[in-house]
């Protein structure tokens, strides 16, 4: 899959959809008793990348990285701080609400916090369509009753409330309100994440058939790799609001580069028992969001940061195919195999001593 | 039920290696019911298991399944409307049901204790670090005020967390979730317990903090020969980290097995579905996912016969309406499935319809 590299700036190909480019968010931290801000969370820093048509991409990191602030920054639901999302080529931003509705929606992470309790479903389903006056009430209905047939929930349920229906139902109905407007462009945030086990590749066969009968884009948003690692075709990482590697997934799962990349894939926990294995165990927590460390932001967790990692950050650069990692070191590694030994003894001893170093605040 | 079926439970629930192991806590037939205004949850229905001394048991399935209910009722905290309505919990020969309080109070957090699955509502919010691991010290404890200092700093440095001396102080607000799930643990492991109960004690934190913490758990096991009782719905923590296996649907234990056999063969439709339709690092992409249709019914609308029924691919006519009791198998494994030993045969074997529109393998 030949790849360019994100950020590449302006003049995107025709077969990118959508297009996120140096998107910054901060939110402002207030205190005192003015409560004026006193400082600001750096959600999101400079992330940059494109989406093609048709194509998964996946975001993965750990809680408060900035997954969800940057889907939700491209959906508008908050303004940037700066940078710029292209769709379809047009400034987001002066796109009309109607316009954006129509063609990028986003299922939310909580099934049970996100639908109105006191509305039917089947009036959940079609605010939209309200909202934007689209259509007469029967061509409304019938658009209500085909997308429930799609999504599996009987449109006999229509006048329903939510809280008649299990996890994985209200998920199907939260999918069936992002479908209804016919979107090209769909945010899936942790869609499977708060669901039960047994439902969770129920909802990833849905949204996967619906891609195909659709030709849908998703931005798959997940802490869970595995299912990442499933759903998506490319996959960025970040950590701390930025973006530290970003690959092809088979390249990402097969070849992954950075330190950070490589702890995360070795800290799921494998179902097989017999699997005996060498796993790196980072140390420490998250830092504090509103004060990333100087240089690269994972250095206080690093078990081979160098001098350089705490003075200067890393850039974004391509190792070839797509392949963009931000890592100082990232050239010393043998990309093409397996573990680092180094990395991996050293990490080993990190650990006992490890919590004595960094924490969040 | 047994009572509905009239048929009596059978005696060998456990797996023959457990039943003759060194048993620390033994379960048996446990029942415990919440009244609510509607009806009866039967929220753990004869479930029976056991755990040796040094070893730790897995305990796994969906949510509502009955895991909580069931290690809370171990520990007597099970509260109005809730009722442990029948069973034992023998904990080294002495049946834990039949302790008075006040007996039960020097067991819990003492011989047994526990992680509870929601660190926010187990430590008090307005007692810091400090008093929580006091509180539990001078309950079980006669130290001098210098001792338990002492013991509190160890036992927070124990479980990695740094600058014990400041953080004696801190209040669990001030605490991230990492930090926090650690000060439970160091909490349940003041008194140096003989079994651990862990429910859940890593859902809530990244995979990375969560790797870290059953590093902890590992370590601490392996130094005190502590006994464990694993509560999560990953089957991968599972893997990594238990001896044997007790899967959970709808209040009953459906499959219970040592770790190694039961991955490797999974017997109940219920957990053959669970570990297929997961996906893994090794999974197919290109392949759909396998999956359990349906949910898990309404613990107040539960079926007559097999609770899995409408949910599984082998169902048959015998399913409907016969609720499978847990048998133990020649390889000393228990389930609870009508597959087993084998097939029946005639009617009661063909399978019901919506079985027949998924048509699953059979089993060996
Ligand atoms: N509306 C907001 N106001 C202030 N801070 C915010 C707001 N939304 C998010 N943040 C902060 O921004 C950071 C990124 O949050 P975000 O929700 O994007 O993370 P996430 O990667 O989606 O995490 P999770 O996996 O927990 O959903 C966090 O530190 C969070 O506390
Ligand atoms: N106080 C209560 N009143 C009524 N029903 C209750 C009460 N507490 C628990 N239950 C019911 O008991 C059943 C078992 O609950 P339990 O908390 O043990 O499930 P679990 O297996 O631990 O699930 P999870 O994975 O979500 O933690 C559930 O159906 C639950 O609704
Ligand atoms: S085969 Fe029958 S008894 Fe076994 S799990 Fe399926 S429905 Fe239950
Ligand atoms: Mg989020
Ligand atoms: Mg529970």
């Amino acid at each position: 899959m030949a790849t360019e590299a994100a950020g590449s700036g302006n003049g995107a190909p025709d077969d990118v959809l959508l297009s996120v480019q140096s998107l910054t968010k901060h939110f402002p931290v207030r205190g005192g008793i003015l409560l004026r801000t006193i400082a600001h969370v750096h959600a999101a820093d400079e992330v940059s990348f494109d989406i093609k048509r048709g194509e998964t991409f996946g975001l993965v990191g750990e809680s408060g990285c900035g997954k969800t602030t940057v889907g939700r920054t491209i959906l508008r639901i908050y303004p940037p701080t700066s940078g710029q999302i292209l769709f379809g080529g047009e400034d987001v931003s002066k796109l009309d609400r109607k316009v954006l509705a129509r063609n990028m929606q986003i299922i939310f992470q909580d099934p049970y916090g996100s639908l109105d309790p006191r509305i039917t479903v089947g009036g959940i389903i079609g605010e939209g369509l309200e909202v934007h006056g689209m259509g007469s009430p029967e061509e409304r209905n019938e658009q209500i009753r085909e997308i429930m047939d799609i999504v599996g929930i009987s449109s006999h349920y229509a006048q329903r409330y939510p809280h008649e229906f299990s996890g994985g139902q209200r998920q199907r109905i939260g999918i069936a309100r992002a479908l209804v407007l016919r979107p090209q462009f769909l945010v899936c945030d942790e869609p499977v994440s708060a669901l039960d086990v047994s439902i969770q590749s129920q909802i990833l066969n849905l949204l996967r058939d619906l891609q195909g009968e659709f030709g849908l884009t998703y931005l798959f948003i997940a802490h869970n790799l595995a299912v990442v690692r499933y759903v998506c075709d490319r996959v960025a990482v970040m950590y701390l609001g930025k973006i530290v590697e970003q690959a092809n997934t088979p390249e990402l799962f097969g070849n992954a580069i950075h330190p950070y990349t490589r702890a995360l894939m070795d800290a799921i926990p494998v179902p097989d028992p017999s699997e005996q294995r060498e796993r790196l165990i980072i140390p420490g927590e998250l830092p504090s969001p509103t004060n990333p460390p100087q240089g690269c932001r994972f250095n206080t967790r690093c078990a081979v940061a160098h001098d350089v990692c705490f003075n200067e950050e890393p850039p974004l650069r391509d190792y070839g195919d797509g392949h963009l990692v931000a890592c100082h070191l990232a050239d010393d590694f043998d990309r093409r195999g397996t573990a680092l030994p180094q990395l991996s003894s050293e990490m080993h001893d990190a650990i006992t001593d490890s919590v004595q170093s960094s924490t969040t605040d | 039920m047994s009572e509905e079926n009239g048929v009596p439970e059978p005696r060998m629930q456990l797996p023959e290696r457990v039943e003759k192991g060194d048993l620390l806590l033994s379960v048996r037939n446990l029942r415990t019911h919440f009244r609510v205004r509607d009806g009866i949850v039967r929220a753990v229905d004869g479930v029976s298991y056991a755990i040796e001394r040094g070893k730790t048991l897995g305990l796994v399935g969906e949510s509502g399944c009955g895991k909580s209910v069931s290690a809370l009722s171990v520990m007597r905290l099970i509260r109005p409307p809730g009722d442990i309505v029948d069973g034992e919990v023998v904990w080294q020969d002495r049946d834990l049901r039949q302790l008075s309080d006040r007996q039960m109070r020097s067991v819990r957090g003492d011989e047994i204790s526990m992680i509870f699955q929601e660190p926010m509502t187990a430590l008090n919010p307005v007692f810091n670090t400090g008093n929580q691991i006091g509180e539990v010290l001078r309950e079980h404890r006669d130290f001098t005020r210098k001792q338990r200092y002492e013991r509190i700093i160890e036992v927070l440095r124990l479980v990695g967390i740094p600058q014990p001396e400041q953080r004696i102080k801190a209040y669990p607000h001030e605490l991230s979730g990492g930090m926090r799930q650690r000060v439970m643990i160091a909490m349940a492991l003041a008194c140096e317990p003989q079994l651990l109960l862990a429910d859940e004690p890593t859902t809530a934190l990244d995979v990375t903090i969560q790797a870290q913490i059953l590093e902890l758990i590992r370590e601490i096991r392996a130094r005190t020969g502590m006994a464990l009782l694993l509560i999560t719905h990953d089957l991968g923590v599972i893997a990594e980290m238990a001896d044997d296996v007790a899967v959970m649907y709808t209040g009953e234990v459906v499959e219970y097995a040592d770790v190694k056999s039961l991955f490797a063969a999974p017997k109940h439709p219920y957990t053959r579905g669970l570990m297929t339709s997961i996906p893994s690092l090794v999974t197919d992409r290109s392949e759909r996912l396998s999956t359990i249709r349906g949910s898990v019914p309404h613990m107040m609308r539960l079926p007559l016969g097999c609770l899995f029924q409408s949910r599984c691919p082998e169902a048959m006519n015998i399913c409907r309406d016969n609720r499978p009791q847990l048998q133990r198998l020649d390889d000393g494994r228990t389930v609870r499935c009508h597959l087993y030993p084998q097939r029946p045969s005639g009617h009661d074997g063909e399978p019901l319809p919506q079985a027949r529109a998924t048509a699953g393998s059979v089993a060996s």
